[in-house]
């Protein structure tokens, strides 16, 4: 492993869980927990649909919206697929690898660790 | 009413093959009433459910439920299953019946088996369009309506049942139940709702238990070193809320754990429409109960018009696939016009033989994120060229003049004149075969849902 993808996994261990998978065909939702109180309150009061949508270039109607878990620092946001699943052209059938592009927006909210 | 024991001893039948000690184990301790399976899912994509094939390996399928019926069977233990054969459709449904009745064969045994089939005809469904409008209750996950022309082109069509054909089957007398397309929560829930226990917490019960030790968490590293590595959960139910505990001491059902399961693959936190209604877990309590257990409360059920889940799929063409990487900068950096010239040729050299589409995935370059993926430093591209035809015959012969196409493509500043490209298999092309898409994915509301999930019950063995 390179020093870049080493970077990369350091900064996620901010994350308990992140994942992504089909809630159905037609829609991936996105799971995730935080470590720290202060990372999932700002994580809550800052995420928008419209940044996921921005994050996943899919139209902000097709997000739906942020709903939490308090007591588990729990997020989770789902949007509807561009290819539904296993149709020609979708490139995770089951949508458990999406996870990425929403590690790197909260990364973007949340700043360097305090 | 007394406390119901369900033990749901894997996520899937066929999927890695369930811990034959820990299930033993778990029907000596707990003695469970039920065990309670869901075989399916619609997670691989359309290709199952129009081609009639299973998802999991035969044998596999073989071991999970030999091991549940070897043990269920002769102890009295009724065997619930759902969403048979991965899809549930007929072809399905068959395969599965015809697994189990040689098993009670193999092994003596003999029980009442109730086979229920989820198919819903083409016919039926043509019947509930009124002048081809459809009723625009029947909406699918995306908002769309359902359209005379979605119904015309579907070669197979399933609806997925809830807890009531179950339940008329175990009142009939049946010892095992194969079931096609189901709701996964339902399977685990109808048992209890047969017993009496409310519909909520039955549900919410099935919901978290369904894809087995998902829903719990590791004390001490058990599932790596397990070659059949799904281990039971045990879900005891009584009239105020229900505990789950993982069959093994090094697993564990945390308030955690079954929280973050009741999220999965969902897009409601608090919510779960089933046919029946509504499952409200927003007042639901979890609380630690003993060591490796949780005790949960307060779910609700709202019942609501009975409405059906129904999923279509139609043949949209024949595949044909090759894997090729390419290492040579030069061709790495322009891969994309590369590509784009090759499929327009293919266009004029094959366009008038039949219509088709080829389908890129550059891995190493946004094959997994496309449009979402940012920027990365690229030496080296795996390239999956995927191409979707009329016929397979046309298929595959765009895919290998694609391949020598590309060995040899004259780009701009080449210097690679012994060929471009590193072939990955030989024969360089695979051939795949039918290709589907889902076609129909509506709610539809039902009256009654013994109209499209019909039961017929023998004996076995």
């Amino acid at each position: 492993m390179d020093n870049l993808v080493e970077d990369e996994v350091a900064a996620r261990r901010r994350f308990k869980v992140m994942r992504s998978k089909n809630a159905g065909p037609f829609a991936i939702t996105l799971d995730m927990v935080f470590r720290n109180e202060a990372d999932f309150s700002r994580a809550l009061s800052s995420l928008t649909p419209a940044m996921v949508a921005q994050a996943y270039h899919v139209e902000a109607s097709a997000v739906t919206g942020v709903s939490s878990l308090a007591p588990l620092r729990a997020i989770k946001v789902s949007y509807l697929r561009l290819t539904p699943a296993g149709h020609p052209g979708d490139s995770d059938c089951y949508g458990m690898n999406q996870e990425e592009p929403l590690a790197r927006l909260l990364l973007e909210i949340l700043g360097p660790p305090t | 009413m007394n406390a119901v024991t369900v033990v749901t001893p894997t996520g899937c039948i066929g999927n890695r093959g369930i811990d034959e000690a820990a299930l033993r184990n778990c029907i000596r301790v707990d003695k469970p009433d039920a065990i309670a399976v869901d075989a399916g899912s619609i997670d691989c994509g359309p290709w199952y459910l129009g081609s009639g094939k299973a998802h999991s390996p035969r044998r596999n399928i073989e071991w999970d439920l030999d091991t549940i019926l070897a043990q269920a069977v002769p102890a009295g233990i009724k065997v619930l299953v759902g969403s048979a054969g991965g899809s549930g459709a007929a072809r399905h449904v068959e395969d599965t019946v015809a697994i189990v009745r040689g098993i009670a064969r193999k092994r003596g045994l003999r029980f009442r088996l109730a086979v229920i089939w989820s198919d819903v005809a083409t016919d039926w469904l043509r019947r509930q369009v009124k002048d081809g409008v459809v009723p625009s209750a029947i909406q699918c996950a995306t908002g769309a309506v359902l359209s005379s022309q979605d119904i015309e082109c579907s070669e197979t069509v399933v609806g997925m049942m809830g807890t009531g054909p179950f339940v008329d089957a175990l009142a009939e007398g049946a010892d095992v139940i194969i079931a096609g397309r189901a709701v996964d929560a339902a399977v685990i829930a109808s048992f209890p709702v047969f017993k009496g226990c409310d519909p909520g917490l039955a549900y919410h019960m099935g919901d978290i238990m369904e894809c087995a030790e998902s829903c719990a968490e590791e004390i001490a590293p058990t599932l790596r070193a397990l070659g059949h590595n799904r281990i039971p959960i045990v879900g005891r139910i009584d009239a105020d809320g229900f505990v789950l505990r993982p069959a093994v001491e090094t697993l564990a059902c945390t308030p955690e754990s079954c929280l973050m399961h009741s999220a999965y693959e969902r897009t409601s936190l608090h919510a779960i429409k089933v046919p029946e209604g509504t499952i409200d877990r927003s007042e639901s309590r979890y609380e630690k109960f003993g060591d490796n257990a949780t005790r949960i409360t307060g779910s609700r059920f709202e019942p609501e018009p009975y409405s059906i889940l129904l999923e279509g799929v139609r043949k949209v063409g024949y595949r044909s696939i090759f894997p090729i990487a390419v290492r040579t900068p030069a061709m790495v950096a322009q891969l994309d016009e590369i590509l784009a010239d090759t499929d327009k040729v293919q266009q004029a050299m094959f366009g008038a033989d039949g219509q088709f589409k080829i389908h890129w995935h550059k891995y190493g370059d946004d094959a997994v994120l496309q449009m979402a993926e940012a920027s990365h430093a690229l030496h080296e591209v795996g390239v999956l060229a995927d191409v979707v035809a009329d016929s397979q015959d046309l298929a595959h012969d765009v895919a290998y003049d694609l391949l020598t196409r590309l060995g040899f493509w004259r780009y701009p500043g080449r210097y690679t004149t012994a060929g471009n490209i590193a072939v990955t298999l030989s024969p360089g092309v695979v051939d795949v075969g039918e290709v589907y898409e889902f076609s129909i994915y509506h709610s539809m509301p039902v009256p009654d849902y013994r109209e499209i999930f019909k039961t017929e019950i023998s004996v076995a063995g």
